[in-house]
Parts: structure tokens; C-alpha cells; sequence
């Protein structure tokens, strides 16, 4: 069964259809691109997915159960993490409470057992700090867990938006251009950060991303989008060579060999 | 220095530290949260003039009281957009005063309710205090304390980690609304004589703007300067224009000026954490290169 | 209940809604441009006030004169207003949420300076017209209603024409979409700012002497501010439009209230009618819903 079943779904702005008839699988253990010129709606698939958004019509089916009218939140619950375009950390908080929010849903104890600091909250704060740790370590910030997130460099707060996003344990996360201002080294240890994440846990990914080297690198299989439409899915391989036909969309970065 | 200046001002430190979690942590500006106070204050002191009833179900009573009525309040404005929910609270506040002075036969109306019995004294107050201050500690530590943060800084990254913002600000909201009902039972039993001019929004205002001058995430913030903004003017004794008057120059001057407040977000385990890493490492002289 | 007294309190009721629609189009002005509830707006008012009392008792002026200059005295109190409460807060980028804080202070600081210069003695304005009431047959109507009642609305229509039809109203209405935007195209967004208060400020003007000659004048008059504010709410905050329909809404709820319920209880109503509108339609009649992107 695919762990995300995204069917026909569309988006429409007043007069400007930002999804048009989108349809997408996700199998479990994958790495799925999407890629496409600005303004071609990627991120409102995400939005649509992550139900920032409603849809106008379609649905949406995460391992079988339909989410397609549940509530942001609940969708986060059920598995779903996402970064941002522009970042959007918890800046009045610091690098080991953003990581321990996406624990702070579960109701590990309550509000009344938080102020009278019985042990159960002593043992639930315990365990995500836990958790936020591991997190922390993952990517390599571990060192900065008291910092705040605007006095990290551009880079080290991309990888904390990840390490967030992996502390709520999700089944999928959607990463929006997580290699956006890296620089070359930065970008290649990106790659085998996630190529690393998928190796060690039971996770999948959707990756949208302008960087052709960290697609063609780390993806399964490619959407390519544009003005909301889907103009092409294959593997990389596949992409590459519709790649004489798509110049127009992918720049000059592929030459084309044909 | 008078005692009632004292109990005063640390009634005043209650009510600001009410507001803390709301408005400090998750950003729900309120201008009415005075409004619980005199719900508690009243629901306790009738109790107690006309049923007789012992200190325990009078404060019990108040409190809870407010509990009951934030969740009735809260369930619709809380759904409603920040600003109009600060507006709402204002509103709220002067409802309350309204329904206090139109109720004449209970609640003694324009004339306030006189000769509550003095059951409460300097200690109990400062015991309250410490009480209330300990357990907002504890929630701005715990995770709700964190969810609230989230809330204020980004409600949309909140919900999609898991957060439920309006379950949240529920909470919050009933936990500062018995702190203020709290506040309120304590003045009652004091002071002996409440009226519903004592409760409205220039106080309820005056508790946000303390909060501000203090740094509104800081917890010791905004206890030291209700402490000093409130002591300062008794002792200086101003008039309460004038007084007033120096509130708003200084809160408009933090706006312009220091925007994050006095302290900012630090706390005084801030202040212990820094003392210790004083203590702990001797200075050492940096190495010369040979 | 004769024709004659619901026509009265009607008109009652409309000239009050004229004074609420100045309040409430002052209001939106400044929430449209800079989108926050300026609650300091109660201040230019009680200010104003005194302003228009000091020009006609003072100096005998007419209650054209005078408001003209209460006017002109509000819009520049008003460019004061912006510069010490919200001009440092634009440069910072400050969070929405501290303009109202600010605006709320600078309110209640103008107010309470008022109190301490003039005491709580109370003041009214003088008598200005000959015959203080007109006879329409059996309905008596009250020269100064009628009087505001037209100078409103010549004010608001040609406010709405300058908002419409003027360069400098599309400037506005420019740095009101998009200021960041605005700047790049040339537009000073700074100017258009002061020159908003300073417009605001002068139907704050307007308004404070309207309000003082029907009411007495007092330092906390401009908590008539949030008359308009219910108003600008009703009709979709950022609306002109919607401020004006929802200042009569209101006015004539007001009167139909004071005539079943009395005035002690009022707030409570109010309260409670206020937040019912505001679950079931939060953007007003007039106002639109923008979708947070993520």
C-alpha cells in the first residue's frame, strides 16, 4: 500500500488555479521530487497536503485513511512534518525547546500535574528531552541546544528546521528547498544527511528543490510542475532526457546532449 | 512603609503574574482580566457577608467561580483574531461592571459590598504570592509553557507540529482567569470593602503595561516591576493622573526604545547560571605562541 | 408611542450614527494604512474638544471656525501622535501587536493629561445658533443634529472622493495594500503615513467638537473611540465604506436599546451582541478574508 495516495486534487486562488488536477504516490521508504519553475505551485501541494490549505476538490489518503478534510494538526499527529521556504523556527524559544515542541502535543501529563511538578511531568520532560537530543545530534547541533535559533548561521538553521521536523517521528516529511542559500560543500552534506535518514529510519520524503545536483542526487522519482500542472514523473534518469524538451524549465544546468 | 501598600502591591505582582502566561507567553492581550478579579473578589465576599460561609468555600468558590466563567468566555473570543480578542476582553470587563452595578440586591451595586471580614493578613498574602508566582514558574517550564511560545511566534508552524492552539489557549486562558479570581479573593478579605469601580480596565491596562516595562516573556520581569511601579508611586505618593501619566511615558518609551523590556527574557536562574560560571572558572591567561 | 417621537429619536439616532461614521472613518483610515486599531484616536478626540471649546467660548468663534481649527489642531496632534508612538515601531518592524499596545497608552496618556490640566470641572459649549430647534410640523428636531448631520456627510463624501479620485488617495490606498511595494514605486510611505494621521486627526477634530456640543466636554469623551471601533468592526475593519453603514447600524441599535433596555445594563448587551456578530461574520459586512501562506 503506498504511504501517500494524493488523488486529483485542485487549488484555486480567485482566478489563478495554483493546482491543477495533481495526483501523486508516495511508496513507503522513498524519495520523491517535486521541481518546476517559481509560481508552478509546488509549495501548495504542500499546503494543500499538510491542510494549511482545503482543497477545492481531490483527496488525499496517508496509508490508506483519508485525510483530505482533517485538521492541520491532526495531520501533523498522523505522521506528516514539513520544513518551510522561509524558515519559520520558534525564535523566542531556543534551539532545544524548538526541537522539544513537536513532542509537546503528546499528552505525556497534564496541565495540572505540570504546575504542581508531580513525576509524571519530571518523567515526560525527561523523555523529550530525550528525544530532542537524539534530534539535536542527528544533525550535528547538539553543541547549540541553548542558543537561539536567530543567532545560528543560515545554515545551521536550515538543519535545526530538520531536526524538528524528524523529532514529531514522521512517517513522511515534506522538505521545502531545504539546499536554498547552501553553498556546494553545505549542499553535498545535505545529500548524504538525507541519504543517511533514509538509510536509518523508516521514514519517506517529498523534496521540492531548484538544485538539480540535490534532486537528480537523492530523489526516487520526479514530479515536474508547472503553472499547477504535472508535465512530466519519471525517474531521474528519465527526467534528464525530457530534459531537451524542458530547457526552457530547468535552465541552463542540463546540457542538452540530444 | 505601610503594610496595605505592601499587600498592595504584592496583590498587584498576582494579578500581573495572572497575565503572564497569556499575554507574556502566547501573545493574548487582554484588557479585562481585572474582570475575574472582581468575580472572585465578589463571589467570595458575598459567600461570606450574607451565607456566612467559612474562608476555604468563599476562596474555593471565587476561584473556581472564575474558572467556570472563562470557559463560558473563552470558548467563543478565543476563536476570534487577536486584536478583536483584546477588544473583546475590554468589552468583557465593562460587561462585568455593568452586571455588577445593575445587581444592586446581591452585589450592592454602585455601593460595593462593605464589611467582608478581615480574614486575611500580611503573611497570607505574601504565602499567595509565592504560591502564584512558583506555579507560573513551573508552567513557563513545562511543555505548556513551551506550546504557548510556539503559539505566539507562529500559530500556523505550531499546528503543523501537533499543536491544538485553541485547546491550548483554552487552558491558559481558565489557569490565568482563577489566578486573577485568586487575586481577587485575597483583596476582598484585606481590604473589606470592594465596589465595581476598583476592577476595570485602566487596572486591568495598567497590569499589561507592567508586564511590557518588565519584558513580557520574563517571569522576574514582570514581578520586579509591578514591584517598583507600584511601590514607587506610593512612596513618592503621586497623585493617581499623575502617576498614570508616568505609566504610559514609560511604557512609550520601552515601545520606542527597548521594545523586548527591562530584563528581556532573562530570569534570575539566568542571574544563578551566570554567577556560576563565574565562580566555577578561574580567568586564564591566553597562551603566547612561542 | 407616537410617529412623531420614533421619527425624533430616529433622527436622534442618525445624527448620533453622522458623529459615530466620523469616528468610525477616522478609525478604519488608519487601521486600513498601517492595519492596527488605533485606540488613540479616543484621545485625539478629547483633545479636539477642549481645542474647539477654547476657540469658541474663549474666543467666540462660530461652530464653523471652531471646528475648523480643532480640525486643523487634531491633524497636527495627530502627525505628533504617529511620531512618538508609532513612527520608531514602524522602523523596527515591530510585531503588529505593539502598535495597539501603543496606540491604547498613548490614549490613555493624552486623557490623563487632560484631566490633570482641567481638573474634573465640567465644561460646555455655548449656545451657537439663534432658534436651537426647528419645528417640522410635529417633530422638533435640534439645529445642532441637523447641523452635524450635514457637515458629515459633505465630509465624508468628499473624504471619499479624495480617497477615490486623487493621486494622493491612491497613494494611500497604495501604501494600505503593500507598503514595502509602495516605496519601490517612488512613493514615500512615511509621508503617506503622516498624512494619514494627519487627515484621521482632523475628522478626530471634527468629531471631538461635535461630540462636546452635545455632551459635556470631559478628558475621557474619546472613549467614544470605541463607538467607532464597533462600528469599523461591523463594517469590515479597513472598510470607509463599511465604518460609515456600520456607525448608523449602530447608532440606531444604540437608540432602539436605550429605548427597551435603559442605560445601566447597556454594556452587557452590547457585549454580548458584539461578540455574536463577530463569530458569525469576523470580517464585517464589508471586509475580506486573507488567507495566511505558508
Amino acid at each position: 500500500m503506498a504511504l501517500l495516495d494524493v488523488k486529483n486534487i485542485n487549488k484555486r486562488f480567485g482566478g489563478v488555479v495554483a493546482v491543477d488536477d495533481f495526483s501523486m504516490v508516495v511508496e513507503p521508504n522513498e524519495i520523491v521530487g517535486i521541481i518546476g519553475p517559481n509560481g508552478a505551485g509546488k509549495t501548495t501541494i504542500y499546503n494543500l497536503i499538510s491542510k494549511v490549505y482545503e482543497l477545492d476538490s481531490g483527496q488525499v489518503y496517508l496509508e490508506g485513511e483519508e485525510i483530505s478534510h482533517q485538521k492541520q494538526e491532526k495531520v501533523a499527529k498522523l505522521g506528516i512534518a514539513r520544513t518551510f521556504q522561509n524558515i519559520r523556527l520558534f525564535q523566542s524559544l531556543t534551539v532545544l525547546d524548538n526541537v522539544k515542541v513537536p513532542c509537546d502535543y503528546k499528552p505525556r501529563y497534564t496541565f495540572a500535574e505540570s504546575i504542581l511538578m508531580l513525576p509524571r511531568r519530571w518523567k515526560g520532560e525527561a523523555e523529550t528531552k530525550r528525544e530532542a537530543m537524539e534530534c539535536l545530534e542527528l544533525v550535528g547541533l547538539a553543541h547549540l541546544c541553548n542558543e537561539k535559533p536567530s543567532n545560528l548561521p543560515y545554515g545551521m538553521q536550515r538543519r535545526l528546521e530538520i531536526a524538528r521536523a524528524l523529532a514529531l517521528k514522521p512517517k513522511l516529511l515534506l522538505l521545502d528547498e531545504p539546499a536554498a542559500g547552501l553553498n556546494p560543500e553545505e549542499a553535498l552534506g545535505l545529500v548524504d544527511f538525507l541519504k543517511n535518514i533514509m538509510k536509518n529510519l523508516d521514514i519517506s520524503m517529498i523534496l521540492i528543490e531548484h538544485r538539480m545536483d540535490v534532486i537528480m542526487e537523492l530523489c526516487d522519482r520526479i514530479y515536474v510542475q508547472d503553472f499547477g500542472k504535472t508535465i512530466a514523473m519519471g525517474t531521474p534518469e528519465q527526467i534528464q532526457t525530457d530534459a531537451c524538451v524542458l530547457a526552457a524549465y530547468l535552465g541552463e544546468e542540463e546540457e542538452c546532449n540530444a | 512603609m505601610n503594610e496595605s501598600v505592601i499587600v498592595f502591591t504584592l496583590i498587584t505582582i498576582i494579578g500581573v503574574v495572572s497575565i503572564f502566561p497569556l499575554t507574556g507567553l502566547t501573545g493574548l492581550f487582554s484588557f479585562g482580566q481585572a474582570a475575574y478579579m472582581a468575580v472572585g473578589a465578589y463571589i467570595a465576599g458575598i459567600l461570606a457577608v450574607f451565607y456566612q460561609m467559612p474562608l476555604i468555600v468563599c476562596g474555593l468558590a471565587g476561584v473556581l467561580g472564575c474558572g467556570v466563567l472563562s470557559m463560558i468566555v473563552g470558548y467563543p473570543t478565543l476563536k476570534l483574531r487577536r486584536d478583536f480578542f483584546a477588544l473583546m476582553s475590554l468589552f468583557l470587563g465593562e460587561a462585568i461592571k455593568a452586571v455588577l452595578n445593575a445587581s444592586g440586591n446581591i452585589t450592592g451595586g454602585a455601593q460595593g459590598l462593605s464589611s467582608i471580614p478581615k480574614w486575611v493578613g500580611l503573611p497570607g498574602v505574601i504565602v499567595g504570592t509565592i504560591v502564584v508566582v512558583a506555579l507560573v514558574a513551573f508552567m513557563k517550564y513545562s511543555r505548556f509553557g513551551r506550546m504557548c511560545l510556539a503559539i505566539k511566534t507562529d500559530e500556523l508552524a505550531a499546528k503543523s507540529f501537533g499543536i491544538s492552539v485553541f485547546a491550548t489557549k483554552m487552558k491558559v486562558y481558565v489557569f490565568t482567569s482563577m489566578i486573577a479570581g485568586f487575586a481577587g479573593v485575597l483583596y476582598a478579605f484585606y481590604i473589606q470593602y470592594i465596589d465595581p469601580n476598583m476592577f476595570g480596565w485602566t487596572t486591568s491596562s495598567s497590569w499589561v503595561i507592567f508586564l511590557f516595562f518588565g519584558g513580557t516573556v520574563s517571569l522576574t520581569g514582570s514581578v520586579l516591576s509591578a514591584a517598583i511601579l507600584t511601590m514607587l508611586p506610593e512612596m513618592l505618593r503621586f497623585a493617581s493622573e499623575l502617576r498614570t501619566v508616568i505609566y504610559c511615558v514609560i511604557i512609550i518609551a520601552v515601545l520606542n526604545f527597548r521594545p523586548q523590556g527591562l530584563l528581556g527574557d532573562k530570569e534570575i536562574s539566568d542571574l544563578f547560571k551566570w554567577i556560576k560560571s563565574k565562580l566555577a572558572k578561574p580567568k586564564k591567561l591566553p597562551d603566547k605562541a612561542a | 408611542m407616537g410617529v412623531s417621537f420614533i421619527i425624533q429619536q430616529l433622527i436622534n439616532g442618525i445624527s448620533k450614527g453622522a458623529v459615530y461614521a466620523l469616528i468610525a472613518v477616522g478609525f478604519a483610515l488608519i487601521f486600513s494604512v498601517l492595519k492596527f486599531s488605533n485606540f488613540a484616536h479616543g484621545g485625539l478626540i478629547s483633545i479636539s474638544a477642549f481645542i474647539g471649546y477654547f476657540f469658541a467660548k474663549t474666543l467666540g468663534m462660530g461652530l464653523f471656525l471652531s471646528t475648523l481649527f480643532a480640525a486643523i489642531a487634531g491633524g497636527i496632534i495627530g502627525i505628533l501622535l504617529d511620531t512618538i508612538g508609532f513612527y520608531n515601531l514602524r522602523k523596527r518592524k515591530s510585531p503588529r501587536i505593539f502598535y495597539f499596545v501603543s496606540s491604547i497608552t498613548c490614549g490613555i496618556l493624552f486623557m490623563n493629561i487632560l484631566t490633570i490640566l482641567f481638573g474634573t470641572t465640567y465644561y460646555s459649549m455655548p449656545n451657537f445658533f439663534e432658534n436651537p430647534v426647528i419645528k417640522l410640523g410635529t417633530v422638533r428636531i435640534v439645529t445642532l443634529d441637523a447641523v452635524i448631520l450635514g457637515v458629515c456627510i459633505v465630509l465624508l463624501v468628499v473624504l471619499m472622493i479624495v480617497i477615490r479620485r486623487t493621486k494622493l488617495g491612491l497613494a494611500i490606498r497604495t501604501v494600505a495594500i503593500d507598503d514595502t511595494t509602495a516605496s519601490l514605486m517612488g512613493i514615500n510611505s512615511n509621508t503617506v503615513v503622516r498624512i494619514t494621521f494627519f487627515i484621521a486627526g482632523g475628522l478626530a477634530g471634527v468629531a471631538g467638537v461635535f461630540l462636546a456640543s452635545n455632551y459635556t466636554i470631559d478628558p475621557f469623551l474619546g472613549n467614544m473611540v470605541v463607538k467607532g471601533f464597533i462600528a469599523s468592526v461591523i463594517g469590515g475593519l479597513g472598510s470607509l465604506p463599511g465604518a460609515i453603514i456600520g456607525a448608523f447600524l449602530l447608532s440606531i441599535v444604540e437608540v432602539a436599546l436605550t429605548i427597551i433596555t435603559g442605560d445601566v445594563i447597556a454594556p452587557a448587551i452590547i457585549f454580548v451582541l458584539t461578540l455574536g456578530f463577530l463569530l458569525i461574520r469576523p470580517n464585517g459586512i464589508a471586509g475580506k478574508f486573507i488567507q495566511e501562506k505558508a
